[in-house]
């Protein structure tokens, strides 16, 4: 049998013949991990062989061998919600741009292209509102023949952004390595200017299913030198913002049965560890958003953000700490908690006390605000879809979901969400309770990786045949789930 | 012996357990009672019905009782009458092509059923042609169309306009439904009625033709 003799750990390890030398370094405890999963594409291991630079996972021991390690890279570490490390190494050197194109706010970072390090920021709402303030609104319009006005609004407005924020810190856009990019599909697709037809009807699959770059002027011209990385979609409603943020949690590896979730208008959400990852979108609908919600309004001055019980009373917090003109998301979900507690709505989320306004019963929760039957209903709609998401995702993984051991919630949603009030009122499982943290713009923080680091971007090809897509629709169980889920958990006599 | 008031207050109530155990029971030990069973389950699915319309029960709660109600029909169906009763009208129910939701379609079809209506459930995004052909197979003459979707809404139309060109649409009628529906689009596919809820697509179902 031949001997491999590695260095600089110098030590030998005798194989059989035909052994993959990647298996070998991993039997010696010596090898750092393979984001593009052994298929040779993202360079990360490659080491000398005989004198010869070689990829460990492309690579087979047939007689005597000398195996040369790189150096340790230096590893850097972002801390923004979840602590990751990272290696610098871009496709391109110079400056960073990493951008992340929701569907209501546009964000883009710029970084240092030595160390990753954030130099400014910029964000904006999403110039597509015009368009529609939704992404079946801007697929519609796109098929009916503004595709190429949206592609070019979302263009301007980028390169309004890059200009913004390369001028804070003094840089030049024409000197900027890579752009990273990382949207829901139909953001992506309007970016890029592909029709959105394929989202728009059954079978609802995506067409960004490579890890591609481009260059970037061909997208966006005024950062001329730099390689655009497109990311691909898990699903058609599933994109690369999700898998961003399975990229910045680390989700990929972890040990332990974790849950990505991200509370907004879809949904999405991923359960998994290291052995198996599934996602799913619950379309949860724009009311956590504060649509459809008679005093409903986003996370903006004048909103409620939280309610509290205080004995009888009900106290409630704003936003900007003056007088309440409407109720956010948060807001919604702590108010429906306390009522729940208070007895006020009853386990099918009827409204116990008879006072009414407009044919419906309401219950004040400051002097201007109320809240009125048909918004508890919209709650319950979408807590009922998330919770149903949650409950079918553990169940195709054939566990219970108390084996969840971590909630992530990504998105600024899960910021500002209270977790004990959303367990009360069944928006997560209550058995997931205590287990819940937030970690801010995962989608983001995804970005940024994927821009600094090369062997994140091949991983991301990998993740994308990786990551199981769940449709949700199509389960019998769903809709019995889902009723159940609409539910709420009566306070305890 | 079978407390039929009870059943019908326990399925009103959403009591499942209770329910099915009935259901189980009468199956096994009592066939003879199956129509007053199926009686009192019908007369529980107005009691919900009626609580739909006070608002004291939701959505989730009629899909609940849609369960309930197709899962006790099962239990008794061994103790059913061996021929099937030719009297009863049929209703062809599908969700149009393209639009694959069925939450709507199938409280409809557990309310229909509840009336005694005969309902030939062809699923999720049927083509037009596929609809017709069933119809025709059937033997039927009502046919309810439930989409969720407005991009469904043109499929919706085509389905109309293929009973027409095969000759039949004067014979047929055929209500629509579902969250993209309303008077006005109903007008513009050329149904003949809008089953704004269950109740209303029941009630024009039992007056139709069949």
């Amino acid at each position: 049998m031949p001997t491999v003799h590695i260095l600089p750990k110098d030590v030998y390890a005798e194989v059989p013949r035909g052994t993959g030398l990647m298996e070998v370094l991993r039997q010696v405890g010596d090898f750092p991990d393979t984001p593009c999963g052994g298929r040779g594409i993202c360079g990360k291991c490659s080491v000398t062989a005989e004198g010869k630079k070689v990829l460990a996972c492309q690579t087979r021991v047939e007689r005597d061998m000398t195996v040369v390690l790189p150096e340790a890279q230096q590893l850097q570490v972002l801390r923004t919600g979840v602590e990751r490390s990272f290696q610098m190494d871009p496709l391109r050197p110079g400056p960073l741009l990493a951008v992340d194109i929701g569907t209501t706010s546009v964000v883009c970072f710029l970084l240092d292209g030595t160390d990753g390090r954030e130099l400014a920021s910029a964000s904006a709402l999403n110039a597509q509102s015009s368009f529609g303030a939704d992404v079946i609104s801007r697929i519609r319009a796109a098929l009916s023949g503004e595709l190429s006005r949206e592609r070019d609004v979302i263009r301007a407005q980028l390169d309004g952004l890059i200009r913004e924020v390369c001028g804070k810190a003094n840089v030049d856009p024409a000197a900027v390595g890579v752009v990273s990019v990382v949207g829901n599909p139909t953001m992506q697709q309007l970016l890029l200017g592909i029709s959105p037809e394929n989202l728009a009807g059954v079978p609802f699959d995506p067409v960004l299913t490579q890890a591609e770059s481009v260059e970037c002027r061909e997208i966006l011209p005024v950062c001329e030198r730099a390689l655009l990385l497109i990311v691909p979609d898990i699903a058609g409603y599933i994109g690369a913002d999700t898998m961003g943020c399975v990229l910045a949690t680390g989700l990929y590896e972890a040990e332990e049965l974790t849950l990505l979730v991200d509370i907004g208008t879809n949904g999405e959400m991923v359960l998994g560890s290291r052995e198996r990852m599934i996602a799913c979108s619950t379309a949860a609908g724009p009311a956590l958003e504060g649509a459809h919600i008679r005093f409903g309004m986003r996370g903006a001055e004048g909103a409620i953000d939280h309610v509290r019980r205080d004995g009888e009373t009900i106290r409630c917090t704003v936003i900007g700490g003056g007088e309440a003109r409407g109720i956010c998301g948060s807001g919604l979900i702590d108010a429906a908690a306390v009522l729940l507690e208070a007895g006020v709505l009853n386990r099918r989320g009827r409204i116990q006390t008879t006072a009414e306004r407009d044919g419906q019963r309401c219950v004040d929760l400051t002097e201007g605000v109320y809240l009125t039957q048909d918004d508890i209903r919209q709650i319950q709609m979408a807590k009922g879809a998330i919770c149903a998401g949650v409950q079918l995702l553990a169940k195709q993984l054939d566990r219970p979901v108390s084996d969840i051991r971590r909630v992530l919630l990504a998105g600024a949603f899960g910021s500002y969400m209270d977790p004990e009030s959303a367990c009360r009122i069944g928006l997560l499982p209550e058995e997931l309770r205590g287990r819940i943290t937030a970690v801010g713009n995962a989608a983001g923080t995804g970005a940024r990786l994927l821009a600094c680091d090369r062997g994140e971007f091949a991983r991301s090809q990998f993740l994308k045949e990786k990551i199981e897509f769940l449709e949700l629709a199509s389960l019998p169980e769903f809709s019995g789930t889902f009723a159940r889920a609409m539910n709420f958990r009566e306070a305890k006599q | 012996m079978i407390d039929f008031e009870k059943l019908a207050a326990d399925m009103g109530d959403l009591k499942e357990t209770e329910v099915l155990a009935a259901a189980r029971l009468a199956a096994e030990h009592h066939p003879d009672a199956v129509t007053e069973v199926l009686a009192a389950l019908s007369k529980g699915m107005d009691i919900i019905g009626e609580r739909f319309d006070g608002f004291e029960y939701f959505v989730g709660d009629l899909i609940f009782a849609g369960e309930i109600f197709s899962t006790a029909l099962e239990l008794l169906r061994p103790a059913f009458p061996v021929a099937e009763n030719s009297s009863q009208k049929k209703v062809i129910l599908a969700t149009v092509e393209g639009d694959l939701h069925d939450i709507g379609k199938n409280i409809v079809k557990a309310v229909l059923r509840s009336k005694g209506l005969k309902v030939v459930d062809l699923g999720v995004n049927v083509a037009p042609a596929t609809i017709v052909q069933r119809t025709l197979e059937e033997n039927a003459r009502i046919v309810a169309l439930s989409a969720v979707l407005s991009s469904a809404l043109e499929a919706m139309k085509c389905t109309v306009d293929a009973f027409r060109e095969a000759g039949v649409r004067d014979r047929i009628s055929i209500v629509v439904g579902g969250a993209c529906v309303n008077a006005r689009t109903a007008k513009y596919v050329k149904a003949d009625f809008f089953g704004e809820t269950p109740e209303d697509t029941a009630a024009f179902c039992m007056a139709a033709e069949g």
